[in-house]
C-alpha cells in the first residue's frame, strides 16, 4: 500500500478530524499538482517579487524582502482628531516620563499565527516615526522564507538610539516573537532591548470595567472615534500571506498592508488621547478608581487624590475605599470617616471594619467600635474583635 | 540512606513474619507457590576521587559516607561521556546515579540538565530531594519544576535561571520544544538529559516519547550541543535495547545493584474452588480483602493493588465498611487511582508517608516511584498481566531494609490460573521486553508536523525510518508545509503540538462535575478512552468509594454531571466489538483454515450496563447506554475456517460459534503470555470479517450472533457462515504486536489447545474457554470440546504458506 492510503486508513474516524483528501495515490496527486502549475504557465506566469513590489508601491530591498514606505501628513484627520494632537499634548502616563514625540517608534507586526512558538513567522513588520510634519511608515514585507534575516537586519538598521517603542500588546506578543525570529534566523534582535510603551496595559487598566473588550478596534471606536471600513480582519492575515507563498496570489496582501498601516496610525492617534484619559478620566468615561490607583502605584498620591475627589460621584465602592485610604494616610480622618460611613451604611463590610478600627485605636471609643463590630459578617476575625472589645469594655468599666 | 550496618533482623519477631506464618498455617491449600528472597547486604565504594569536595560535604551532611557500588559505576560511566541506563530495584538510591554527575557538572561549569519524569508527582518528589542535597551543602544549584502547574510569571525565571529543570514528556512536547528559542540559554548549555522511570515509556506512550526525543536531539543540534543521556529503569528484560530505541543511539547498561535488600517472602494464592463442576473459584476480591483485613488488624501497613479503577472502589468500600465505620475518626483505608484530582492524590501520599493510613487500595498509579514511605505487605488482587509489573508492585513493600510480604491472589482468568498453577513459571520467568514502535506511521507523522513547526526540515535530514521526503511531501500536499529550495517550512496558522497527546490518540479528558446541592464542583477527570465505559448516563461513579450517579453526559463538551447518591449496587458496562478486514498483508492457508495478518476497522459499541449488588454480586438490573460508536483502524491477525470444513466438523452453527468464542478466549490469553504484553494491549473478536455480523457471549453463557446494528440474528438463517477469530493490536494503527503474533501463530494455536486440554474442568471454565453456565453443564454440551475442535482445524491450516 502506498503511504497516503496507509495514512488514510489509520486515521481515527471518531473525534479526530480526518483531513479531506483527493483520491488516487500520493504520486498521482503530486504529479497532478505539478501539471496544474505547468498548465498555468503560458497564460499567467507566476508573479515575481519585483512585480509584487510594483503592485504594492514598494521596492525590492533584498531577495525575499520588500519595503513599502509611505508618508502621512500630521494634519490628516483620523477619526475625530488630527494626528498632530500628538505634538500638542504632554505625553505622560503613570510611571513614564514625558517622552518627546520625536523619540517614539510605533511598531506593529502581522504574523502567520497567534499561537506563538518557533513555527510562527513575522511576515510583515510595520514601523513608523514622526519626521517634521509627517509620519513616516515603513513596512517590511517578507516574500519568501529566505528573506527573514535581511528583513530583521534592515528594519533594525532603521532604528535610532534612545527611541522608545510604542505598540499595542507588543510586550507579550510582537517583541518576543521578533526575538524568536532573530534566534531562528541567526541575527541580532534590537527590539527586546528598547524601552517599550505598550498601550494595551494602561488602556486595559483604565477601561476594562467600561468596555466589553480592550481590542484595538474598540479603542479606536470609543476614544478616537475611528471606524474601520472594509478592513481585512486580522485573523485572515495568515491566509493572505500563505496564498502568496503557495500560489503567488497577491491581492489580499494589499489589504494586510492597509490594515497594518491603520494600526500604526491608530497608535499615533491613541497615545495622546490615552494620556488625556489619564489626566481627566471623568471626561473619557474611564474607570476613575483604576486610573487613580495607577497614579498611586506610580508614586503620585497627589494626582490620585485630586482625581478621586473630583470624580467622586462616579466612583465604585472600591474607588471610594481607595479615596478613604488616601485621606487616612494623609491623616484626614474626618474625610476618611465620612466616606467609610457612607459605604458602611450601604452594607460594605470592609468600610465597617475600618470604622471599627478607627473607633478602637484612634479615638478609643470602644463602645461604638463594639457596636460596629457587631455589624460585621460573622467570621473568625470578627468574633475575635468582638471578644477583645468586650474585654476592653469590661476592664474600662471596672 | 543510612549506611550503618543493618544486620539481620533478629528478635523480637517481626509482625510480618507472624502474618506469613498465620497465612501459611491456616490457608496452606490455597498457597500454590512461595519464594523466599533472603536479605542481601550492600556493596559499597568510597567517594570517587574527582568528586567535588562541596558535593562530598553535602552528601556527608545528609548522612552518606560512601556510595553503593552501582552509584560509583554510574559516576565512572558518566565521566566517560557515554549514554547509559541504570537498572536497579526500588529504593536502591538510583537517583544519586544521575544527581552526582549532574550536580558536579553544574558546579564545575555552567552546565544545565533536563530531567524527565513520566508524571508531575514524581517530578515534585525529585525537586524536594535535590533541594535538600543542595541545602545540605549550600551548593547554589537551582532546581525548578516546569509543568502545567508552573505559574506564567515564574516560567521566565525557570527558563533563564534554572540549572536543573524537571519536567515531563508532555510538557517537553507541548511547552518547551515549540518554544525552544525562549529556552536558548538553557539549550546552549545543556549537558545532561535524565530520563527516569524509563520502563513506563513503552507501547504507545513510549513510541511517542521516542519521537519527542528525536525532536529534542534536533533542537540540541540547532544549539550545537550534544547532551549525554542517563536513563533509569525498573527491571525489564531489555533495558539497554529500550533505551537505545528511545534515544536512537547505543546506550550502555548498568544493572548490578549494590544496595542492601531486606528479606522478602512471596506467596502465590489460588482462591478455593467452590463449585468443582463449573470450575468456579471464590473471587480473588474476597481473598485479597481477607489478607488485607488480617494485615490491618495486626497493625501492618499494606497496599492492595487492583486491576481496574472500579475494583479499587469496590475493595475500598469493603475495607472501609470494616475499618472506617466511625466517621469521626480519621480514615484508615484510602483509595488511590488515576482520575482523582491531584490535590486529593497528594493528600493521600502524604498520609501514607506519615503513616496515618493503614491500607491503601490502588491501581497501577502507585506502581511508579511516588514516595509513599515504608509498607509491610503488598497484595495483588489478580495478576497484573506482566512479570515486570508484578515485581514493580511487590517492590512497593519492604523498603528501607524491613522484611516484607507479597501475596499474589489469582483471579479466575486463564493467565492468573496459569501463573498460580505453574508457580515455577512465574518465579523463574525473566521480566518482559518493553516494546516501542517509534516509526508507527501515524505517530511518526504527528511528530514530523511538530518538528517542522520547531525548525524547518532540510533535505537530507533524517527523522525516523520512513522516507522523510515522502512524508514531508505528503504534509505539503495537506497544506501545512511549504518547500522553498532545500527547506520545508511550517505554513499553517496552528500549533501542532496541542493536537497531539502523547498518552492516547483521542484527545480531550472528561471532567466529572458534582452538582449535588445546586453547586458545580469538579471532582475527577476521566480520560477519553475510559469515558464511554464509566460515565454513561445512569452509571454509578465512585470516588473514595462514595457513589455518585451520572445524571447527564455532555459528550461534545467532555463533561459528566453527577450527584451524590445512595446505592447498594455498582454498574458495569457491556460493550461489543465489530470488525471488518480492510487489507491482508500476508497469509498462509491449508486444508482446514487460513491465517492472515492485515489492516482492520473496528467499531466498539457500548450497548448497556449491568447493575451489580454489593457483596452478593447478583445482577439486579440493566440499563441502556446511548453513545456514539468508537472506531479505529489497527492491525490484526485472524484465523478463518472455510464453511465446508466447518459444516462437516460441527452439528450446527451454534456449536461452531461457541467453539470460536471459546478458542478466541484461549488464544487471547495465551497470546498475551507469549507476547509478554498486558492482555488489554490486545483485543479479541469473533465475526465474519466483513462486518455483517459478530459473535458475543450472551447472558445465558452461549454465543450469540449480532448484526451490524447490534440486533440478535439466528446463526442458522445466515447465508454464508465463515466465522473468524481476530486478535488485534488495541491501539489505532497498531504498535507492532500483530507481526510477532503472526510469526508465533503455530505455537499460539498449539499452546492454546494444550492449555484447554490440561485444564481440570469438565466442559469449560473461566481458566480455559471462559465461564459456562450450569445448564450447559447439565445439558451435555461442552464448549470446551467445541473450542478444541476449532483449534484443531486451525492447527491444520497453518502448514502451507500461500
Amino acid at each position: 500500500m502506498d503511504l497516503k492510503t496507509r495514512l488514510e486508513q489509520l486515521r481515527p474516524r471518531n473525534g479526530a478530524q480526518a483531513v479531506p483528501m483527493q483520491s488516487g495515490s500520493l504520486g498521482a496527486r503530486l504529479s497532478r499538482l505539478q501539471i496544474r502549475k505547468k498548465a498555468c504557465n503560458p497564460d499567467c506566469p507566476p508573479m515575481t517579487e519585483g512585480e509584487l513590489a510594483d503592485r504594492l508601491g514598494g521596492r525590492l530591498l533584498e531577495k525575499g524582502v520588500l519595503l513599502i514606505e509611505q508618508r502621512v501628513s500630521l494634519s490628516d484627520i483620523h477619526g475625530d482628531f488630527a494626528l498632530e494632537t500628538i505634538r500638542q499634548e504632554p505625553l505622560v502616563l503613570p510611571g513614564t516620563q514625558d517622552i518627546g514625540a520625536d523619540q517614539l517608534l510605533f511598531m506593529d507586526t502581522e504574523t502567520t499565527g497567534l499561537s506563538g512558538g518557533s513555527g510562527t513567522l513575522v511576515f510583515l513588520l510595520g514601523v513608523g516615526r514622526l519626521e517634521g510634519r509627517e509620519l513616516v511608515v515603513r513596512q517590511y514585507l517578507l516574500t519568501s522564507f529566505s528573506g527573514e534575516a535581511p528583513l530583521l537586519t534592515s528594519a533594525g538598521d532603521w532604528l535610532r538610539e534612545n527611541e522608545t517603542l510604542v505598540s499595542y500588546n507588543g510586550k507579550s506578543f510582537d517583541v518576543p516573537l521578533l526575538a524568536t525570529r532573530g534566534r531562528m534566523a541567526g541575527v541580532p534582535d534590537p527590539f527586546s532591548k528598547m524601552p517599550h510603551l505598550d498601550l494595551l496595559h494602561p488602556l486595559r487598566r483604565g477601561f476594562r470595567e467600561r468596555w466589553p473588550s480592550c481590542r484595538l478596534a474598540n479603542a479606536e471606536r470609543n476614544l478616537i472615534g475611528f471606524h474601520r471600513q472594509n478592513d481585512l480582519p486580522g485573523a485572515e492575515a495568515p491566509a493572505a500571506w500563505f496564498e502568496w507563498v503557495r500560489h503567488r496570489e497577491w491581492r489580499r496582501l494589499s489589504g494586510v498592508l492597509e490594515h497594518n498601516r491603520l494600526d500604526l496610525i491608530s497608535l499615533v492617534a491613541l497615545l495622546p488621547l490615552l494620556c488625556r484619559a489619564y489626566r481627566e478620566p471623568w471626561r473619557w468615561e474611564a474607570d476613575i478608581g483604576a486610573v487613580a490607583r495607577s497614579w498611586l502605584k506610580a508614586g503620585r498620591p497627589d494626582i490620585a487624590l485630586k482625581m478621586l475627589e473630583r470624580g467622586r460621584a462616579g466612583l465604585s465602592h472600591r474607588g471610594l475605599m481607595e479615596l478613604a485610604r488616601l485621606w487616612r494616610n494623609l491623616g484626614e480622618w474626618q474625610r476618611a470617616c465620612e466616606v467609610w460611613w457612607l459605604l458602611s451604611n450601604a452594607g460594605n463590610d470592609a468600610a465597617t471594619e475600618q470604622l471599627a478600627k478607627y473607633h478602637e485605636h484612634v479615638i478609643r471609643d470602644i463602645e461604638t467600635a463594639l457596636w460596629l463590630s457587631g455589624r460585621l459578617v460573622e467570621s473568625e476575625g470578627s468574633r475575635r474583635r468582638c471578644r477583645r472589645l468586650t474585654g476592653k469594655l469590661s476592664s474600662n468599666q471596672m | 540512606m543510612n549506611l550503618q550496618a543493618e544486620e539481620a533482623w533478629s528478635s523480637p519477631p517481626e509482625p510480618v513474619h507472624e502474618l506469613t506464618r498465620r497465612l501459611k498455617h491456616k490457608y496452606a491449600a490455597r498457597i500454590t507457590g512461595e519464594l523466599h528472597i533472603p536479605q542481601r547486604p550492600g556493596r559499597y565504594s568510597p567517594f570517587p576521587e574527582d568528586l567535588d569536595p562541596r558535593l562530598a560535604a553535602a552528601l556527608r551532611a545528609r548522612g552518606i559516607a560512601q556510595l553503593y557500588s552501582h552509584q560509583s559505576a554510574a559516576w565512572t560511566m558518566a565521566g566517560s561521556g557515554r549514554h547509559f541506563v541504570v537498572v536497579t530495584p526500588t529504593a536502591s538510591g538510583k537517583t544519586l546515579c544521575y544527581n552526582l554527575p549532574v550536580m558536579q557538572a553544574v558546579l564545575n561549569g555552567q552546565a544545565k540538565a533536563l530531567y524527565l519524569f513520566p508524571t508531575k508527582a514524581l517530578a515534585q518528589d525529585q525537586v524536594a530531594e535535590l533541594i535538600e542535597l543542595n541545602k545540605a551543602g549550600e551548593l547554589g544549584v537551582r532546581t525548578f519544576t516546569f509543568d502545567g502547574d508552573t505559574p506564567g510569571d515564574a516560567r521566565k525565571a525557570v527558563r533563564t535561571r534554572g540549572d536543573i529543570v524537571i519536567t515531563n514528556p508532555d510538557m517537553l512536547h507541548q511547552g518547551i520544544l515549540p518554544h525552544h528559542t525562549k529556552w536558548a540559554q538553557f539549550f546552549e548549555n545543556l549537558q545532561y538529559v535524565v530520563i527516569d522511570e524509563m520502563h513506563s515509556y513503552r507501547g504507545v506512550f513510549g513510541s511517542h516519547v521516542a519521537n519527542v526525543l528525536r525532536r529534542l536531539k534536533r533542537i540540541c543540534r540547532f544549539y550545537a550541543v550534544e547532551p549525554r543521556f542517563i536513563f533509569c529503569s525498573a527491571t525489564i528484560a531489555n533495558p539497554g535495547e529500550l533505551a537505545g530505541r528511545l534515544l536512537g543511539s547505543p546506550v550502555q547498561t548498568l544493572n548490578e545493584s549494590g544496595a542492601p535488600q531486606g528479606e522478602k517472602q512471596l506467596l502465590l494464592w489460588n482462591p478455593p474452588v467452590i463449585n468443582p463442576d463449573l470450575g468456579i473459584r471464590a473471587s480473588a476480591r474476597s481473598q485479597s480483602n481477607r489478607v488485607a483485613r488480617l494485615a490491618t488488624r495486626m497493625g501492618l501497613k499494606s497496599i492492595l493493588f487492583a486491576q481496574s479503577r472500579l475494583m479499587v472502589e469496590v475493595l475500598t468500600k469493603y475495607l472501609k465498611d470494616v475499618f472506617d465505620k466511625d466517621p469521626r475518626r480519621p480514615p484508615r483505608i484510602a483509595a488511590y487511582r488515576g482520575g482523582y484530582l491531584p490535590t486529593e492524590r497528594r493528600a493521600t501520599e502524604s498520609k501514607l508517608r506519615s503513616g496515618s493510613i493503614d491500607c491503601v487500595v490502588s491501581t497501577s498509579a502507585l506502581e511508579l516511584g511516588v514516595d509513599i514511605g515504608a509498607l509491610d505487605v503488598c497484595i495483588l488482587n489478580g495478576y497484573p498481566g506482566t512479570v515486570a509489573g508484578t515485581w514493580q508492585r511487590f517492590g512497593r513493600a519492604g523498603r528501607r531494609n524491613r522484611p516484607a510480604l507479597g501475596v499474589l491472589v489469582a483471579s479466575s482468568q486463564p493467565l492468573d490460573q496459569y501463573i498460580v498453577r505453574n508457580p515455577e513459571f512465574f518465579l523463574g520467568a525473566s521480566p518482559e521486553h518493553a516494546r516501542i514502535e517509534p516509526d508507527q506511521l501515524l505517530i511518526l507523522l504527528e511528530h514530523i508536523r511538530c518538528a517542522a513547526f520547531e525548525l524547518p526540515f532540510r533535505s537530507g535530514e533524517q527523522f525516523g525510518k520512513e522516507a522523510l521526503e515522502e512524508l514531508l511531501a505528503y504534509l505539503e500536499g495537506e497544506g501545512v508545509l511549504h518547500r522553498e529550495s532545500d527547506q520545508w517550512h511550517w505554513t499553517a496558522d496552528s500549533y501542532p503540538a496541542n493536537s497531539v497527546s502523547l498518552r492516547s490518540v483521542a484527545e480531550g479528558n472528561f471532567v466529572v462535575i458534582d452538582t449535588t446541592g445546586g453547586t458545580q464542583r469538579v471532582i475527577a477527570e476521566v480520560d477519553y478512552t475510559a469515558a464511554p465505559g464509566t460515565l454513561y448516563e445512569g452509571a454509578i461513579y465512585m470516588i473514595q468509594s462514595r457513589p455518585h450517579q451520572v445524571e447527564r453526559l455532555d459528550w461534545e463538551g467532555r463533561k459528566a454531571f453527577v450527584t451524590r447518591t445512595r446505592a447498594d449496587y455498582y454498574t458495569d458496562a457491556i460493550d461489543y466489538t465489530r470488525l471488518k478486514i480492510l487489507d491482508a498483508f500476508e497469509r498462509t492457508s491449508g486444508d482446514g483454515s487460513e491465517t492472515a495478518r492485515g489492516e482492520v476497522h473496528i467499531v466498539r459499541r457500548y450497548a448497556g450496563y449491568k447493575k451489580i449488588r454489593y457483596y452478593t454480586h447478583e445482577n439486579v438490573g440493566f440499563g441502556k447506554i446511548n453513545l456514539p460508536d468508537q472506531e479505529m483502524h489497527t492491525t490484526a491477525v485472524w484465523w478463518q475456517i472455510p464453511s465446508g470444513v466447518l459444516e462437516a466438523a460441527f452439528d450446527n452453527r451454534q456449536q461452531a460459534l461457541d467453539g470460536f468464542l471459546g478458542a478466541a478466549y484461549a488464544l487471547h490469553h495465551v497470546a498475551a503470555l507469549l507476547m509478554m504484553s498486558e492482555p488489554r494491549d490486545l483485543g479479541r473478536a469473533v465475526g465474519d470479517g466483513d462486518g455483517t455480523w459478530f459473535g458475543t457471549v450472551g447472558a445465558d453463557g452461549r454465543g450469540q450472533l449480532r448484526g451490524h446494528d447490534g440486533t440478535e440474528l439466528d446463526p442458522a438463517l445466515q447465508g454464508r457462515f465463515r466465522p473468524a477469530v481476530f486478535l488485534y493490536d488495541n491501539y489505532p494503527g497498531g504498535v507492532g504486536l500483530s507481526a510477532p503474533i503472526y510469526d508465533l501463530r503455530d505455537k499460539l494455536v498449539t499452546q492454546s489447545k494444550q492449555m484447554i486440554r490440561s485444564c481440570e474442568c469438565r466442559r469449560g471454565c473461566p481458566a480455559c474457554v471462559g465461564p459456562i453456565l450450569a445448564s450447559d453443564e447439565a445439558g451435555g454440551f461442552s464448549p470446551r470440546e467445541s473450542a478444541l475442535r476449532v483449534l484443531e482445524l486451525l492447527e491444520n491450516g497453518s502448514q502451507n504458506p500461500a
